[in-house]
């Protein structure tokens, strides 16, 4: 933080032109909490069903019962909250990641065509029509349509957010092409898969993390509120979303069965984000 | 003159008996100020600036200039720490300005000190009539009937028009010089005891800024103000200053009476600061002493036939949201191996665009680019590969040139390679022949491994040049390559081109807006004024004896060091 202050302090002409920039850091101490919220949460989510005492859908005792099965306390079903917290978490995590992921290439491929040239740019604008719908209604409505499954799931955030994350690699890339070294690249005769992957690619790198970063947070709230409407994952199996939806009914007999997995969503998205955050940042004083 | 008076009457008639400018003076003792990084921005600076007088603060990037001048109106950027006294005293009173609580600082901002900052346009909010932004600036006692007379006075001070069509402008109407005034204007309007000014030259173009230096004496003479002006250019501050003070590094390496001490400095730093400052007429009595004046007499390697010719070329410059800018309408040029040609035109004006379109990244509207006799295509990527390396560009910005996720060595070293593929040859002494490149640039190859933004400004834009040096050209066109660094920093990248001119026999285009640096590098140099050539010619015929008026008014309006201190004032 205070080595950008430093920098426009120091700079005597406007734009920083000679002195060496101090390194930036995305570990402030915000960094470092936020990653180790991630490992823990990843770490809970991946490794969780192997130190599982009950195995899904087990009965253990009374519903919402604080006192019977482990730390936790029991949820609807009489099932014991820590393991199902254990078992809950894989289907979440792994959903969002890999569907941001997907979205993030199909974004960046389209942001990058529309900044390439201005024919497919005039073309892709018709994504923006999607980028209108709200999200949870394309959700239902392709649910509905193409039945209840993650892939549906993943298709519906692909389809929605990709105009976005077109938009935003658009804007981005717009200022590499048009950079002078990417003109040089081009006065040396360089290829254009070269200039692509040496010059354009590495200086997107930043951005799109970034943005990855925070998407998985979105991803991970619609995924979520899929399950918590009644598309998750076929019963006994759960996922965090379906235990909060489940755990509210009993909130008052074992509050622990609500608040532990909105917790664990809690700790994963807002980790994301101050890590999103602190690469973006990162990236625009770069 | 009388704008000054004007002004000054129209807010005495709306206040009563405001009292305007007081004299007041700043007191600055061992003031240090460091980053928490530990890095002192500065160490134990001591200025005193009289009441009424102008004091100049010289110094280059990272000098902390910016942060002496924000210390004086007790705005210590957060993440510094500031340390010593700087204080505003007049007759009656003296306010400590450091370490002040936020209401004080607030009275002396708004009444006492006013602060222009370095960029004009930013200082202006955009969606704020010139007119109201003005207003806003004016003491709450000049009665609301008389507010708009009194900023079209201020306007008219700054010798911009006072009518109502142009105080209802928003600043994006206005061009860079007029921001500036509108900006002076509005510091002006509370008639401030102290006026700080920031670079307040830096982006103009050479005419624009001697009607502004022009502007700021007169006011002066009209009414003096204590005034500290800070700038990287040693003729700004011998136009304006009494004083003067040369800061490097956070440390005051000299100080005292403006022309005095520019006239013989004593610190080696002082006086390399005055060698390294560009000047058009400096160099009709010292043009002896040149060091490759001597080499281009006897080194003058002109071949007959030209190896780039433009003939009738027009460029354009189609801007979204202005008017286009007309860069070059029919200009004809040529260059020659071991000659370098200027090109000099005013800021805006389009000298980019020339310099693009002759590498074909600026698809040109008309007319031709020939390299050795034949006509090339407009767009670069129609040029055969051999003839986009036989034209080199050195862009302004060194910092956009280079890819900042590469280290600077590869960019080389992908040059070379690239080179070398095509021609059959093998790569393996592209290593050795990177570092040779490296090292003709005057760097140290140890360089190589870093990435730009771990280099100087002057450093990367020789590793600019070492990379243009890497496809082996024929013609280095440098558009304003010097602009984006520090006068001593120049004067070695000047040094390095004229060389290569010299010993490699490149045939360069050195397009600039400073005639100051047309007499250390061009051998021939060409006036372009509205997109065409007014007055071409040899560099001392041109500099020395003008024919075109354009070309007079250029040289008249350039800042000149050498005709400051000679006149005295």
């Amino acid at each position: 933080m205070s080595a950008t202050e430093d920098r426009i302090e120091l700079d005597g002409v406007g734009v920083d032109r000679t002195e060496r920039r101090a390194p930036r850091t995305v570990l402030d101490a915000w960094g470092v909490i936020a990653l180790i919220l991630l490992a823990s949460t990843l770490a809970l989510a991946l490794l969780g069903p192997l130190f599982a005492a009950e195995p899904v859908g087990q009965t253990v005792g009374r519903p919402f019962d604080p006192d019977s099965g482990g730390w936790l306390g029991t949820g609807e079903l009489g099932r014991d909250v820590w393991s199902e917290l254990l078992h809950g978490g894989r289907r979440i995590v792994i959903a969002s990641v890999v569907i941001t992921f997907i979205a993030t290439m199909v974004g960046t491929t389209i942001g990058a065509l529309m900044a390439a040239s201005r024919a497919a740019s005039r073309t892709l604008r018709i994504l923006d029509v999607i980028a209108v719908l709200p999200p949870l209604l394309v959700l239902l409505l392709m649910l509905y349509r193409f039945g209840d499954s993650l892939f549906v799931v993943g298709l519906a955030v692909v389809l929605v957010s990709s105009p976005y994350i077109a938009r935003y690699m658009r804007s981005v890339a717009e200022p590499v092409l048009a950079s002078d070294y990417v003109l040089h690249a081009r006065m040396v005769g360089e290829p254009r898969r070269v200039i692509l992957w040496r010059h354009v690619l590495p200086n997107l790198t930043g951005p799109v993390l970034a943005d990855a970063a925070l998407r998985v947070a979105g991803t991970v709230y619609v995924v979520a509120a899929a399950s918590f409407l009644g598309f998750g994952p076929p019963p006994p199996a759960t996922d965090w979303a379906v235990m909060i939806n489940d755990g509210a009914a009993g909130a008052g007999l074992n509050a622990r069965a609500v608040i532990a997995p909105a917790l664990a969503i809690a700790a994963f998205t807002v980790s994301l984000n101050l890590l999103g955050d602190r690469l973006a940042a990162r990236w625009r004083s770069a | 003159m009388a704008v000054g008076m004007t002004a000054s009457a129209a807010v005495g008639s709306g206040v009563g008996d405001r009292v305007r400018a007081r004299p007041a003076g700043l007191e600055v003792a061992d003031l240090r100020v460091s980053a928490r990084s530990g890095l002192q921005v500065l160490d134990g600076v001591n200025i005193s600036v009289a009441p009424g007088s102008i004091a100049g603060v010289v110094g280059e990037s990272g000098s902390g200039k910016t942060t002496l001048l924000r210390c004086l109106v007790g705005a210590v950027a957060p993440g510094l720490d500031a340390t010593g006294t700087v204080e505003l005293v007049d007759e009656q009173s003296s306010v400590p300005l450091l370490g002040a609580d936020r209401r004080q600082l607030r009275a002396v901002r708004s009444q006492r000190v006013a602060y222009l900052a370095q960029d004009p346009g930013r200082s202006l909010t955009p969606t704020m009539r010139i007119g109201a932004a003005i207003a806003e600036r004016l003491p709450p006692s000049v009665d609301s009937g008389a507010r708009a007379a009194v900023v079209s006075e201020l306007l008219e001070a700054v010798g911009l028009p006072g009518d109502e069509d142009f105080t209802r402008r928003y600043p994006f109407a206005l061009s860079g010089g007029q921001a500036q005034r509108v900006a002076l204007a509005r510091a002006l309007a509370a008639s401030p005891d102290v006026l700080l000014l920031d670079e307040p030259t830096t982006g103009l173009d050479v005419i624009t800024q001697a009607e502004l230096l022009d502007e700021l004496v007169r006011q002066h003479q009209h009414t003096p103000r204590t005034t500290v002006i800070v700038s990287h250019d040693l003729a700004v501050i011998a136009r304006l200053a009494d004083d003067v003070t040369v800061l490097r590094s956070g440390t005051v390496v000299e100080s005292g009476p403006c022309r005095s001490t520019l006239r013989q400095p004593t610190h080696p730093y002082t006086r390399q600061l005055v060698e390294a400052c560009p000047d058009p007429v400096h160099h009709i009595d010292a043009g002896a002493h040149r060091p490759h004046q001597r080499i281009r007499t006897t080194n003058s390697r002109s071949h007959g036939e030209p190896v780039l010719s433009l003939r009738g070329l027009t460029a354009v410059h189609r801007r979204t949201r202005a008017a286009p800018v007309i860069a070059a309408r029919d200009l004809d040029l040529d260059l020659s191996g071991g000659r370098c040609v200027a090109l000099v035109g005013a800021s805006g004006s389009g000298k980019s665009t020339v310099a693009r379109a002759i590498v074909g990244a600026h698809v040109r509207d008309t007319g031709t680019v020939a390299l050795r006799g034949r006509t090339l295509p407009p767009a670069l990527d129609d040029r055969a590969v051999a003839d986009r390396w036989a034209i080199q560009l050195v862009p302004q910005d060194p910092t956009s040139s280079l890819n900042p996720r590469r280290r600077v060595g590869r960019a080389v070293d992908d040059v070379l390679r690239r080179v070398a593929s095509a021609n059959d040859e093998g790569g393996s002494d592209i290593g050795q022949r990177a570092r040779t490149l490296f090292e003709q640039v005057g760097l140290t190859p140890e360089l190589m491994m870093r990435r730009p933004a771990a280099l100087s400004g002057g450093e990367r834009q020789r590793v600019v040049i070492a990379r243009a040096l890497a496809a082996s050209p024929a013609v280095l066109v440098c558009d304003e390559v010097t602009s984006a660094l520090d006068v001593s920093v120049q004067a070695g990248v000047i040094r390095l081109l004229r060389s290569l001119v010299d010993d490699r026999g490149l045939a360069m285009l050195f397009i600039t807006h400073d005639l100051g640096l047309v007499h250390d590098i061009a051998d021939d140099v060409a006036v372009l004024h509205d997109g065409r050539i007014c007055e071409a010619g040899p560099v001392e015929r041109v500099v020395h004896a003008p024919e075109d008026p354009a070309t007079r008014a250029l040289l008249a309006a350039s800042p000149s060091l050498s005709s400051e201190l000679a006149v005295d004032r």
